[in-house]
């Protein structure tokens, strides 16, 4: 493909209006989507959203049917835009022929020097000398992810990178996540693991029926979530009086325990709840990203 | 609908295409044995020729039978016990593992069937489709014009069903063993060569008879079946017990295995019975001795020259051409199979040269035989000498008999294995133009090429040594030779194809080989439509006039067209490369997309349905 570079203003992607259809089925329509340098930016949505296929386009693997991508600048599937990137996929084979050494030299002799090689396979108790057609699920998800960052890439792209990972190495790796962007690299991974993302990722876009439908840091996303509270209350208070007295929307309501959910400042709702009497105890949870997509999906 | 019935539907379905193409190949050579009949006056001659021991050796002894069809199909269904035990060994290996490799047993196994059952479903289905291609083989021969008595092949149809059904159960047991369908099969192939190789012996050697009693080639008799119409109940008890113990051990084997990729038999001998296996074998050393040295050294001998002869050629593309070398590593299993097949047809069959008087009489009866007449570009041969009839019929004539599934091959491997196997993935992500990784593959598939090309003359050359005809070989190494820009041409341009269609290119490319190949027939057997243009691209490579001619300069300079045409078709390949793809992009992507987006309650309930009726 022609390479089109593009101004990046340090943006290590860049997507306009792009758009890709399998036939008449829609993969995404009219995505647009910056990712800053030096951040971890989360890309969520459930199965069917067009995460994948997003993806692909910027890796290469496909082409989209309309719109711009641009990685530094340059445009996907150009060897000048693959050169900075590593991508670790969600679902993939590994060459059965090799074993891990001969596959990473093989991956290495066409990618360029792996300066990491050692240390990722030493952090992900990577035993090289086993056969490829031999590994489990989570070992080639391992080698998978050597694959991807022995080279050191400006950019890391990942879909779903902790599959089939254990707890640990899944820590493991979102360890080495931080640490690698700290280094001044690049992050850009979808993941179904919501806290995970939460904890990981510094910024966070979410794909709904193939576009973006909401895009921004952690913070500023659950700071537009409606705040929520637990109330304990009396067996003879009205749920429904109360939510009126309060303004607040209604939610649950389990043996004695009412959940609502509210606008505006905290402290001020927490005086307000002070004042009623039949309220016995309340809690205001920290707000997390799962209420966050759900309240997405479920719309 | 009955546990059984859904799941050997679901099997049966699943596994058509494997079985389809091996009974639509072994159906066609069926047909093409009853085609080739050379009538009585001509079979007489053949039985002067075949009374040889070298052939008796590969044939078996067909006695003082008088010549006629029954004697033809006696003698062409000789091989058939070969073909039959390598298709149902294959394939009881193919069943008893294809679920685990491609992950459905990981499902299936959970349902309240027993993994013993599954098996037997399993074997039901592999058993059906044999019996499909056992009535597609008998059928005809049993409504060719000539008759043979419907006695004589109902007892052929039914041993050989006994022998396939041995033949399949005994495959899945080596598959349950060996773990993984790719050794098991290879398992079963050295197998059966093996056993092919131990009959030849056994049948030159009268001490090594009681070798042949024991070698499982040797029961199905069809000699014995066809001219005597007997059936030996010693080797139908034989054929039993093999099918019931092969069964009992692989269904215990199969429940007991956990880890079904570990090789090995998951069987514990009781406490009680205590076996000192060194000294068992020990008795046995002076026969393995014997064996090793006979039958594997020579075996093993030529296995480290294959292997070493193509790791020279490759070995200097490993720094500067990493593809290609990883291409070539590859294909480890492939070139094995080519290799062996190419020594069945030239040391094999060209060592056996009964001598010019007798090849004479055998070329003159099959004058005008139409598989004849393709391998000799309809040359009369004899004229020039029955040498070169020998070697032009027995193997340069019939190139295209390997090569072209091996073009078949490179197509799917160079064009759509990536993306089929999810190995594209990675690799599509590296920064590689996609020209590069076609190229080199061409590359590498060129240096398969040389190096088959180079293993035929050093065949040839060998066989020629043996049966003394020695003189002026060198444009029979030219004829041979030639055959690269013909191979390499096809396997270019059916590489453009794919790429300029990239959803099905592979196989419209694959159907255009085959039209070429079809059109060189007709070109070639019609007397109607002989003209150039329909004998076609195929016959640009005439190795038979470039043997008589002594020239490169026949068939319209047709090597010279093909060398020009295989620099266009791949200088098309850079352009075209742009449209190569890594993913499967028209298949899994829509499906999913269209699951989430059009899959309708209906289409819901009958998945539902189905797990439902497979759990209950």
């Amino acid at each position: 493909m022609e390479n089109r570079v593009s101004n990046f203003d340090g943006l290590a992607i860049q997507i306009d209006g792009l758009t890709k259809f399998y036939g008449k089925a829609r993969g995404i329509e009219d995505l647009s989507l910056n990712v800053e340098q030096g951040v971890i930016h989360g890309f969520l949505g459930p199965n069917g959203a067009g995460k994948t296929t997003t993806i692909r386009i910027l890796v290469g693997l496909l082409n989209q049917t309309s719109g711009t991508a641009f990685i530094y600048g340059n445009t996907p599937n150009t060897v000048e835009s693959k050169r900075r990137i590593g991508y670790l996929p969600s679902d993939f084979e590994l060459y059965k022929h090799h074993t891990v050494k001969s596959y990473l030299d093989y991956i290495e002799s066409l990618r360029g020097k792996a300066p990491l090689r050692d240390q990722l396979c030493e952090l992900f108790d990577v035993d090289i000398n086993k056969k490829t057609a031999e590994l489990s699920r989570g070992n080639k998800q391992k080698i998978a992810i050597v694959q991807s960052l022995m080279h050191e890439p400006d950019l890391l792209i990942a879909d779903e990178p902790t599959t089939g990972l254990d707890p640990l190495m899944q820590e493991e790796f979102n360890k080495f996540l931080k640490d690698y962007v700290a280094n001044g690299h690049t992050v850009f991974f979808s993941s179904h693991i919501l806290a995970e993302v939460q904890e990981v990722c510094d910024h966070v876009s979410v794909i709904k029926d193939g576009t973006i439908v909401s895009s921004g840091s952690i913070d500023e996303l659950l700071m537009k979530l409606p705040k929520k509270a637990v109330l304990r209350i009396s067996s003879d208070v009205n749920p429904l009086e109360l939510a009126k007295t309060l303004d607040v929307t209604l939610g649950d309501h389990k043996q004695g325990k009412l959940t609502v959910y509210f606008n505006g400042h905290s402290i001020e709702f927490t005086d307000k709840l002070r004042s009623i009497p039949e309220i016995k105890d309340f809690t205001i949870p920290e707000p997390n990203l799962e209420e966050y997509f759900l309240s997405f999906y479920r719309g | 609908m009955s546990t059984f019935t859904k799941t050997f539907s679901t099997e049966f379905k699943d596994n058509r295409s494997w079985f389809a193409a091996w009974i639509i190949g072994l159906t066609i050579y069926f047909l093409m044995v009853l085609a080739i009949y050379p009538g009585e006056k001509a079979m007489a001659d053949l039985i002067d020729l075949l009374n040889t021991d070298a052939f008796k050796a590969v044939l078996g002894d067909f006695g003082d039978q008088s010549p006629g069809f029954l004697l033809w199909i006696a003698l062409m269904s000789s091989f058939n016990s070969l073909l039959f035990i390598i298709f149902s060994s294959l394939a009881g290996t193919r069943m008893a593992l294809k679920s685990v490799e491609d992950k459905t047993g990981e499902l299936v196994h959970t349902f309240p069937i027993k993994r013993r059952n599954l098996l037997f479903y399993r074997w039901f289905v592999a058993f059906t489709y044999i019996l499909i291609l056992l009535i597609l083989w008998i059928v005809p021969i049993y409504a060719y014009p000539e008759k043979i008595a419907a006695s004589r092949l109902f007892n052929l149809f039914w041993v050989a069903l006994l022998f396939s059904m041995m033949g399949l159960s005994f495959g899945m047991l080596i598959g349950v063993v060996f773990g993984t369908v790719e050794k098991g099969q290879q398992i079963d192939l050295f197998l059966v060569l093996l056993f092919y190789v131990l009959q030849i012996i056994g049948n030159f050697q009268s001490s090594f008879s009681s070798i042949n009693k024991l070698n499982i080639l040797n029961w199905f008799p069809i000699l014995e079946i066809l001219l005597q119409n007997k059936v030996d109940t010693a080797v139908v008890a034989k054929l039993f017990a093999s099918i019931i113990i092969s069964l009992l051990l692989t269904g215990y084997n199969f429940n007991a295995k956990d880890l079904m990729k570990e090789v090995g038999f998951s069987f514990k001998l009781p406490n009680f019975v205590k076996i000192d296996f060194e000294e068992s074998l020990g008795q046995f050393y002076p026969i393995v001795r014997i064996f090793v040295i006979i039958v594997l050294l020579p075996l093993l001998i030529i296995e480290f020259f294959r292997k070493g002869t193509m790791r020279v050629l490759s070995y200097p593309l490993k720094k500067r051409f990493r593809i290609a070398y990883d291409f070539i590593e590859s294909d480890n299993i492939t070139l094995s199979i080519v290799f062996w097949a190419i020594v069945m047809f030239y040391p094999l069959q060209l060592m056996l040269y009964p001598g010019d008087s007798q090849t004479v009489q055998a070329a003159a009866g099959f004058g005008n035989n139409a598989l004849f007449k393709l391998l000799t570009y309809n040359h009369n041969l004899l004229l020039i000498g029955p040498w070169l009839w020998f070697i032009v019929t027995q193997a340069i004539g019939g190139h295209w008999i390997i090569m072209v599934p091996l073009v078949f091959y490179w197509i799917k491997k160079i064009a759509a294995s990536d993306a089929e196997t999810r190995t594209g993935e990675i690799v599509g992500s590296l920064p590689q133009e996609n020209s590069k990784f076609l190229l080199q593959r061409v590359l590498a598939a060129v240096v398969e090429l040389i190096w088959m090309i180079m293993w035929m003359v050093i065949w040839l050359l060998l066989s020629e040594l043996v049966v003394d005809r020695t003189v002026n070989k060198m444009w029979e190494i030219i004829a041979i030779a030639s055959m690269f820009p013909l191979y390499y041409f096809l396997l270019t341009i059916s590489l453009c194809i794919s790429m300029l269609r990239p959803k099905d290119g592979v196989k419209i490319s694959r159907i255009f080989i085959l039209l070429i190949l079809l059109l060189f027939f007709v070109g070639y057997l019609s007397t109607t439509f002989n003209q150039w243009y329909v004998k076609g691209l195929l016959n640009l490579y005439n190795p038979v006039e470039i043997i008589i001619r002594q020239s490169l300069s026949v068939s319209g300079y047709g090597v010279l067209v093909l060398c020009g045409l295989s620099v266009i078709s791949t200088l098309l390949i850079i352009p075209l490369s742009k449209r190569f793809t890594w993913v499967i992009v028209d298949e899994t992507e829509e499906v999913t997309v269209q699951h989430q987006k059009e899959l309708t309650h209906q289409d819901k309930d009958d998945v539902i349905q189905e797990i439902d009726g497979i759990r209950s």
